[in-house]
């Protein structure tokens, strides 16, 4: 046996024999899940496996008499190791339906090879636009969000509801620029200004002190960044310590002060006004039996990323179960993901066109909630398609 | 902008906090590799364990001051048994051994304290008499961020004392100017040699204590920090307490200065800074006296 | 000398044997591996040439790095023909090596170390941000050469891992003959000592130059190859963490014995793979049997294997 290989078989209980008669393939559905479990991503990388099996549990572990194998593989969050692993999974494991990847450039290196060889790839992080944009595939979707789903609509939101002139700071790679251009895309032609930006070197910036002496001396009314981890970490802290927060109210995608950091960042966190496509405050049914369920399985409480993961694997698992267990058929596979719809943790769920999914997008402020810091949803926008242009399906 | 004084003075400030942390990190590396001609990447690790010992102490104790106290000393007595255990044995093997074995301990350190410590991003919080900001000359600068500057220049001090002034220092100096006479004079080299380890090893961890607070505690801290301080080493000269200070001011400065002047190539900066000083002093700026004829 | 010659040669011919019968016969996923050793020797074997003067680099990926983003950038972004492109990276390399090498060579251990490493982060963080390469995300769609004409197919994996293999032996074999040669054995006098080769009235920075441009011509086609493996372009192939890896694989196998890169090379690839798909915190292990080589076999593999059989009577 392969340790390495997370195989789980959660076998159905003896007598609980509903599944469809009719299905005629008895082989293990193989799901290969791509994630990254060493690196700088390996945080998310653990959760949303954990998110991905916790949906195969509540499918019974199998789906239509066919027992749910998830074949996991390490991308260390590299490119070229993914795309090795990828070959890997459909070469020498044949698997039927592939999940996960959490940065981008392993999307964007993956997602071409397994499309050619006919198998559906439901993304569960990556939020590059081109994905589901000029690169969309009708092989790949993404249950997870794109970055300008998330950020164009807080810029249309802080051009109403916050100070008018911003100051940008974010971290200097691909994604944080997506996002910050999104941002900006809603929030000029809402009516805001940018008074000035600025991008810190990413991975290389230990000190944010300079920045944000700078952006202090171009007297913003507030300030939009985009930082994710340890760099979130970092940066809200030293916002915090420079006591710039009363004066300039800091804006961001929730990567800033997420509830994984909300240890590590104390107070610092507070009074951050963030969208995101998940908290754990949703009160809506789905959700609060989802974190039940959940905590018991696990003992800890779901975020974010296990939510993500959660959904990739539920969307994946939908088709398959309207398809009865048949996944032979990929076209037919496909526009069984396509037809996937479903109220879950997050709200309602369906894909789009460009097989990004539709959903809900929340504007959330971190405030103080007995000794610890909470998310209040200040705003909503309801089943908020991707705005992402240029998807000309093949 | 640089007109504006309170902006130059607070930007001063932020290249003095760096400078000074750089400097901490520089001045054992830079001995270890002057005295021994030894190339140890793993000094950066010993940085990141002393963040994280100080994170578990002072979240078991409620106390900074603690951490501050005991997380260097554990640190020292650590990187003296790794020195010991391991480091010691390639000795006469060359950088190329060093660079495996000391690689080796990095990836072996990280792996160790992501499995204790797990993935997430650790934070340490300021401790209550450092926290808010205080006026200098004027401007609002964060209190802690003074007390770093402080804790750098105290430790300049204590070891220019010690390195010029003492019998310790004169041993030292004497290893790594001409490690042979010195032997052959009955000075036990390896025995210094294991001191100025543990010395390198403490202020190393010292600079992970008080990093904490600021730049957080997370696997990978090593990592980023450790080109930037090899740097530091290479432009200063090597084994020279005169050139670790030197490089420290100069990265931090070009750092800080660069982010804001030329935002576009502020990576490039540092590099240009160090591709120019080697150019013209192969050897570094000013290094031990045995490395001046090098190049 | 000629025994040690003779056994490197054995060694090395041991290795192409078990690789290509690896290509013919093993799984999909295991000539993928091996096609991936092969191209890391390469890149291990232009470092491991470097070394035949004394100078050992930290940034060696930097010179990958130029390669592989000649040929994906020329094949990808402007549309030439993979040998065109395949070239030019190769110029590339020597260009950019001997542009580099003229600071860099001034220097000498541990500050040629640095400066290597600094010269190669700035190539990483120029593609990192830049937008012509897509910065961090990296480029797909790299194409591999077409050799349909003489009727192979490079995009079959056992085929394509058959020539990187056959490719890899030409260089070393190449590599072998150049250090053996006056021009070789005047590198190796430089390595020993300097300071009397520049006495007897030869030019050791030239020597030097020479060799670190000859290095990155190497580099550069490992690189143009590696992006060919993976059809993918980032800026991790440039990053130290690279440089780190090659240096590694040439420690492990052998400083100076060229074979030894090949064979670090192969034992680095697949030791990660094994490691990696069946232990969890994989690292811990991976840093364990590097400090063991690095206190048991200073010398690397080969290293040991040939002092072995110089101690025999």
């Amino acid at each position: 046996m392969r340790i390495g290989i997370i195989a789980i078989a959660f076998s159905v209980a003896l007598g609980a024999s509903a599944a469809p008669a009719a299905a005629q393939n008895k082989d293990p559905l193989k799901i290969g899940v791509l994630m990254p479990t060493t690196g700088v991503f390996a945080v998310l990388g653990e959760r949303q496996l954990k998110g991905m099996r916790f949906a195969v549990q509540e499918f019974g572990g199998s789906i239509a008499g066919r027992k749910i194998e998830l074949l996991h593989e390490d991308t260390e969050g590299n490119p070229s190791v993914g795309l090795q692993k990828a070959r890997k999974l459909v070469g020498s494991d044949k698997i039927e339906i592939a999940t996960g990847i959490i940065n981008s450039a392993v999307a964007l290196a993956v997602g071409p090879y397994l499309s050619g060889q006919k198998i559906p790839l439901v993304l569960s992080n990556a939020s590059t636009d081109t994905l589901t944009g000029d690169k969309c595939d009708r092989y790949v979707f993404r249950a997870s969000y794109s970055s300008a789903q998330i950020t164009k609509p807080i810029g249309i939101w802080m051009a109403k509801n916050a100070p008018k002139s911003i100051y940008l700071l974010a971290s200097d790679y691909v994604a944080p620029r997506e996002y910050i251009a999104a941002f900006k895309e809603g929030f000029l032609a809402g009516g805001g200004t940018i008074v000035g930006e600025a991008y810190p070197p990413f991975a290389k910036t230990q000190d944010y002190g300079p920045y944000l002496a700078q952006a202090k001396a171009t007297n913003p009314g507030a300030i939009f960044s985009v930082f994710f981890a340890a760099e979130a970490l970092t940066f809200v802290k030293q916002y915090e310590s420079f006591g710039l927060k009363k004066d300039i109210p800091l804006y961001g995608p929730i990567g800033l002060t997420p509830p994984v950091l909300r240890a590590a960042q104390g107070a610092s966190a507070l009074d951050v006004v963030s969208p995101s496509n998940y908290v754990a405050e949703l009160s809506h049914k789905e959700n609060v039996d989802f974190r039940a369920a959940y905590m018991k399985a696990y003992g800890e409480e779901p975020e974010e990323f296990a939510v993500m993961g959660y959904d990739s694997m539920r969307f994946i698992l939908e088709a398959v179960k309207a398809r009865n267990g048949e996944t032979a058929d990929r076209p037919g596979m496909v526009s069984a993901i396509e037809k996937v719809s479903y109220v879950g943790p997050r709200g309602p769920m369906k894909m789009a066109a460009n097989h990004q999914a539709t959903q809900n997008v929340y504007i959330v402020k971190t405030v103080k909630k007995g000794d610890s810091v909470g998310f209040d949803v200040i705003d909503t926008f309801a089943n908020y398609e991707d705005p992402v242009q240029g998807c000309k399906m093949q | 902008m640089l007109s504006d004084p309170t902006f130059l003075i607070e930007q001063i400030l932020n290249s003095l906090q760096f400078s000074m942390l750089l400097f901490l990190l520089a001045i054992g590396l830079s001995v270890v590799f002057g005295m021994m001609d030894y190339l140890n990447l793993s000094h950066g690790t010993i940085y990141m364990l002393s963040a994280y010992l100080a994170y578990s102490i002072a979240g078991i104790s409620g106390s900074y001051w603690l951490a501050l106290l005991c997380a260097p000393v554990a640190a020292a007595l650590i990187g003296v048994s790794l020195y010991y255990l391991l480091l010691q044995r390639v000795t006469q093997h060359g950088h190329l051994a060093q660079v495996l074995l000391t690689v080796g301990v990095i990836y072996f350190g990280t792996e160790m304290l992501r499995i204790l410590y797990g993935d997430l991003p650790k934070g340490v919080p300021v401790p209550a008499a450092l926290e808010g900001v205080a006026r200098v000359l004027g401007v609002a600068y964060p209190k802690y961020r003074l007390f770093i500057i402080s804790v750098g220049l105290v430790t300049m001090g204590v070891l220019y004392v010690v390195l010029e002034r003492t019998r310790l220092g004169a041993l030292v100096r004497a290893g790594v100017d001409d490690r042979v006479t010195a032997e052959t004079m009955g000075i036990d080299i390896a025995k210094v040699f294991a001191g100025v380890f543990a010395i390198g090893a403490y202020l190393a961890g010292l600079a992970g204590v008080i990093a904490a607070p600021v730049f957080g505690v997370y696997t990978g801290m090593d990592v980023s920090v450790i080109i930037l301080v090899l740097i530091v080493v290479v432009i200063g000269g090597l084994g020279s307490l005169a050139g670790a200070i030197v490089g420290s001011f100069l990265i931090g400065f070009a750092d800080t200065f660069g982010k804001i002047l030329l935002p576009e190539f502020a990576m490039v900066m540092i590099y240009l800074v160090m591709a120019l000083a080697l150019v013209f002093r192969p050897s570094g700026l000013m290094p031990a006296r045995r490395f001046m004829a090098q190049g | 000398m000629a025994s040690r010659v003779f056994l490197r040669r054995v060694i090395g011919a041991g290795l192409l044997a078990a690789a290509l019968a690896g290509c013919m016969l093993a799984s999909y996923f295991t000539q993928d591996l091996i096609a991936e050793a092969a191209i890391l020797a390469v890149f291990a074997l232009s470092l491991d040439f470097l070394a035949t003067c004394g100078l050992v680099s930290f940034g060696h990926a930097g010179l990958l790095g130029v390669g592989a983003y000649a040929f994906g950038g020329l094949t990808v972004l402007a549309g030439y023909s993979p040998g065109t492109a395949l070239a030019a990276a190769v110029l590339g390399g020597l260009i950019v090596a001997m542009a580099a090498g003229v600071f860099a060579v001034r220097t000498t251990g541990a500050f040629f170390i640095m400066v290597t490493l600094a010269m190669a982060e700035m190539f990483f963080s120029w593609v990192f941000r830049d937008r012509t390469f897509k910065g961090a995300d990296g480029m797909g769609g790299v194409p591999r050469l077409d050799l349909s004409a003489i009727g192979v197919d490079l995009n079959d994996a056992s085929t394509f891992a058959i020539f990187v293999v056959l490719l890899c032996a030409a260089i070393w074999l190449a590599l072998e003959f150049l250090i053996v040669s006056p021009f070789g054995r005047t590198l190796d006098a430089i390595r020993q000592n300097a300071g009397r080769v520049s006495a007897l009235g030869g030019s050791v920075f030239a020597y030097r130059l020479a060799a670190f441009t000859i290095s990155g011509g190497i580099a550069a086609f490992a690189g143009a190859f590696k992006v060919q493996h993976t059809n993918f372009l980032s800026p991790d192939l440039a990053g130290w963490l690279a440089s780190g890896d090659v240096l590694i694989a040439v420690v492990i196998g052998g400083i100076g014995t060229l074979v030894g890169g090949i064979l670090g090379a192969a034992i680095l690839v697949f030791l990660k793979d094994f490691l990696s798909s069946h232990f969890g915190h994989w690292y811990l292990f991976l840093g364990a049997i590097f400090m063991m080589v690095a206190i048991g076999l200073p010398r690397g593999i080969v290293g040991w294997v040939l002092e072995l059989r110089g101690k025999r009577p």
